[in-house]
């Protein structure tokens, strides 16, 4: 089956119920009838020695009790595999220290347990292994029970197992190691049972990450570091008008240079082939090139920002209508626009993907969230079959979403197949910045109705956008209705109790390439909302978290968020005069964030001095990482908050690096506190879920300070 | 020909004297710990210490490293302070990507090198300008304190 074929048949409904759940029935029904559960380790540096204990393709036990884990979710940060590693360790029973980590190649065993797609994103890491891993675990540790049970002709329900070591109640004691051999010639059990909340001990423990060390110490391997035998390493240079196509180029200077191996024409612009990275980037000025014209040409931003507004007049389609948000008409209504930019996703490595193509087959090896992605793209431009296309991921320089974006990796593949070696392709830092694939410009109408009584009537959200899952290639992310569920996310569904809704979304696409990006749609959705909420508690005379709590009375773990955010963050005390204070709290990849933020203006420049943050994600599997991940999406937030915008001047993108599109730096850091609610629910998601109050906190926040609502970002004062 | 020595180890390089340091560590001496982030002094990721001084790789000439000696990522941990420093970012468990951390830990050894117990101020200045965009900022200070104090 290609990959492709797995698009399609990978319904909605089953993204839908897996998304929601991810556990229960189907990923149950998926352990137990699929036999290539109990296929041998896929992973990169395998090493066994033969003797070892293999019970499926995540974990391998060798004969000297080390524990070898292969996990096939990306790790750009967010903590996962550590994660993953808790969940298998959890019910396996080893000791933690006897554990290591290696990345799976690319293989559907890896991919999601409900249709083997092979995915990093969505905050969904943890939530769509949660059943299956553990499982695996539990697995693994019966059959090394069964083993000792045997030898010792005891039953195996009188055994325990901590440690790595079987015990029995009389005293005898068999290590893992020693039992590996006989467990491997034990069936594997079809559907094992697990631990119950209160037995767990590694889910849920602070344990340090597995990457700690390597990352500390320059021996981590990201895409940028790989080094494969008779590799080139290659640059791009793009036009300075976005996508303008090239019309003739010389390089003879170029050619003539130290190092330089080739230059040629791809889709995307001209190619400089070289020894080194170095060699090929600083001949780039040595290739004289004429381009054409490109298809935003003689566009500025307010171009576009026009082609949002005539947007938002037209009709479009109709998400979620509750109620009759349009018999209301004799309350008081606020209406607000909210423009937010497109934001570049700015990950600290750069893009950068090598490719090997062979006869039939290819090998690449690369930063990548999305690993079935990539065997469809470079299969498609190399013209092999995406199966035999192997993934080899490393760790990644930051992820955000920007690497499930394929462009980098199909003009590594356009290179490879020209010049027939290996190929690394590196982007610079401004090719990074102008390559597009951002974070969606969005154009929002909301107006809040409030009743007779004032207490909030209706809410009538219309919002322009392009689609995002279309752009992404994950167009089953698109409801049957036609809405995409990227444009509404944080819109739809909301958890407070408010009579009449109705969201609308108009498919407004200047055609400018956008992706995911960290969150999503609530990246900047939540930001509509929560202000329009604060908006109406400032005119209906309610405090802001107040009003919340009225709003959610029947939702008690968002009641309880908001109660310790209240609490934690000194609510209800006094505070100076120059100090602005906001809340906002959002529900996303299943995970209730609540966020005050506190400001100051200080000669004209906004300071975020403090963020009080409270989370419930249900069961914290790593509570270090929950707070890690709390911190990144704040920092992440604030930095799109203060500064993040990409624009357009006559085409061209107008930021370039890191001086005009600056992310937050450490002296610029707020005090931020987490406090992580203990939940018995199953996980939530960590990587993203931080970031969508945070922008309406401190805009609530700026609100209480200074009476003005910020309706545009990034914020200007 | 030019010289330098990086991590201990006599180098001889054929390259142009215009030739950026980060780029001779990382494709001539093969020494990738080093990283590449912006090539224009922006982010700090490519930080290494010449001639004890903290400086950004990608800013710094093949020409402007001659006769010296470069210390990188992998070579910082055989000094006492870079051990504490390593020690103490695995001890706080600080990075997510990484990406970015062999940059900041070389310089905060830069920083305790010159000022053995910095000031809160003293880290702004030191660390402002190393990036890092999954923002582990608030570990990286509380790194550098408990490295301080080692």
């Amino acid at each position: 089956m290609t990959i492709v074929s797995e698009i399609t048949v990978f319904s909605r409904r089953g993204f839908l119920a897996s998304g929601a759940a991810l556990g229960g029935g189907l990923i149950v029904a998926a352990f137990a009838s699929n036999p290539s559960l109990a296929e041998t380790t896929l992973r990169d540096d395998a090493d066994t020695d033969g003797n070892g204990f293999a019970p499926n393709a995540f974990i391998e036990i060798t004969s000297d009790g080390q524990v070898t884990l292969t996990v096939g979710k990306s790790e750009m940060g967010q903590g996962t595999q550590t994660g993953i590693a808790q969940l298998i360790a959890d019910e396996l029973g080893c000791s933690w220290g006897s554990i290591s980590v290696v990345q799976a190649k690319s293989a559907p065993i890896f991919g999601f347990p409900f249709n083997g797609f092979m995915i990093t994103g969505g905050s969904s890491g943890l939530r769509s292994e949660w059943t299956r891993m553990r499982k695996m675990g539990a697995a693994a540790r019966m059959m090394l029970e069964q083993a000792a049970a045997n030898k010792w002709s005891v039953d195996i329900k009188t055994l325990s197992v901590a440690e790595g070591v079987v015990a029995a109640p009389d005293g005898r004691r068999a290590t893992f190691a020693s039992l590996v051999s006989d467990a491997s010639k034990l069936p594997v059990p079809d559907d094992p049972s697990l631990k119950s909340a209160g037995e767990r001990s590694v889910i849920g423990r602070l344990v340090k990450r597995l990457d700690t060390n390597q990352k500390t110490t320059g021996q981590a391997v990201y895409g940028i570091d790989v080094r494969i035998p008779n590799m080139v390493t290659a640059v791009v240079i793009s036009a300075p008008q976005f996508q303008a196509p090239v019309q003739t180029f010389d390089a003879e200077r170029a050619l003539a240079r130290p190092g330089v191996i080739d230059v040629l024409s791809i889709s995307t612009g001209v190619a400089i082939v070289a020894d080194h990275f170095w060699a090929a980037h600083s001949a780039s000025e040595d290739v004289d090139i004429v381009w054409g014209r490109g298809p935003f040409a003689g566009i500025d931003m307010d171009d576009l920002r026009d082609g949002y507004r005539r947007a938002l007049d037209t009709p479009g389609k109709i998400a979620e209508a509750t109620g009759d948000g349009e018999a209301v008409v004799d309350g008081r209504r606020i209406t607000r626009e909210f423009e937010q930019p497109y934001l570049a996703h700015a990950c600290m490595e750069p893009m950068n993907f090598t490719v090997s193509i062979g006869d039939g087959v290819a090998e690449v090896w690369g930063p990548t969230q999305a690993q079935s992605l990539v065997q469809s793209s470079v299969g498609k431009i190399a013209g092999i079959d995406p199966e035999n296309v192997t993934v080899h991921t490393t760790f990644l320089g930051g992820g955000f979403g920007r690497r499930s974006a394929q462009d980098f990796i199909e003009a590594a593949t356009e290179i490879a197949m020209a010049t027939g070696r290996p190929v690394q392709l590196i982007y610079s830092r401004e090719d990074d910045m102008r390559a597009g694939r951002y974070r969606a410009f969005n154009l929002t109408r909301a107006t809040g109705t409030l009743d007779k009584v004032g207490e909030i009537a209706a809410l009538d959200i219309k919002i322009a956008k392009p689609s995002v899952s279309k752009w992404s290639r994950l167009p089953f992310l698109i409801r049957d209705d036609g809405v995409d569920e990227q444009a509404v996310e944080g819109l739809v569904n909301l958890p407070y109790d408010i009579p009449n809704t109705r969201i609308e979304w108009i498919d407004h696409d200047p055609g400018l390439p956008v992706h995911f990006w960290r969150a999503v749609g609530a990246s900047h959705n939540p930001f509509v909302v929560e202000s329009l909420i604060d908006d109406l508690a400032h005119v209906s005379g309610q405090d802001p978290l107040g009003l919340r709590r009225k709003l959610l009375r029947s939702k008690p773990r968002h009641l309880a968020v908001l109660d310790k955010l209240a609490d934690e963050a000194g609510w209800s005390a006094p505070i100076n005069a120059d100090v602005g204070r906001g809340v906002a709290l959002v529900t996303s990849f299943e995970s209730i964030v609540g966020e005050v933020a506190e400001v100051q203006i200080v000669d004209g420049e906004l300071h975020v001095h403090k963020v009080t943050c409270v989370i419930d994600c249900g069961v914290a599997v790593n509570p270090g990482q929950v707070e890690a991940q709390m911190h990144s999406s704040i920092v992440f937030g604030l930095s799109a908050f203060l500064r993040g915008e990409i624009t357009l001047s006559d085409g061209e993108i107008d930021q370039s690096n890191f001086h005009d599109y600056e992310p937050l730096r450490l002296p610029e850091m707020p005090q931020i506190n987490v406090s992580i609610l203990e939940g018995a629910e199953e996980p939530g998601g960590v990587g993203e879920p931080g970031l969508p109050p945070l922008l309406p906190a401190v805009a609530n926040a700026v609100f209480s300070l200074t009476g003005e609502r910020v309706t545009q970002l990034p914020f200007r004062p | 020909m030019t010289t330098l020595i990086i991590n201990d180890v006599h180098h001889d390089v054929d390259a142009p004297g215009d030739m950026p340091l980060l780029w001779v560590i990382r494709d001539l001496a093969g020494l990738t710990g080093t990283k590449f982030g912006c090539g224009a002094g922006l982010c700090g990721a490519c930080t290494v210490h010449l001639n004890g001084v903290a400086v950004r790789s990608c800013q710094t000439s093949l020409d402007d490293a001659a006769d010296s000696t470069v210390i990188t990522i992998e070579h910082v941990g055989t000094t006492d302070i870079g051990a504490q420093v390593q020690a103490a970012w695995q001890d706080i468990d600080v990075p997510q990507c990484g990406y970015c951390q062999p940059g900041q830990i070389m310089s905060a050894v830069a920083l305790l090198s010159n000022s053995p117990t910095p000031d809160d101020a003293a880290i702004d200045a030191a660390m402002a300008g190393n990036l890092c965009r999954c923002g582990t900022y608030a570990r990286i200070r509380a790194a550098i304190v408990a490295a301080a104090q080692a």
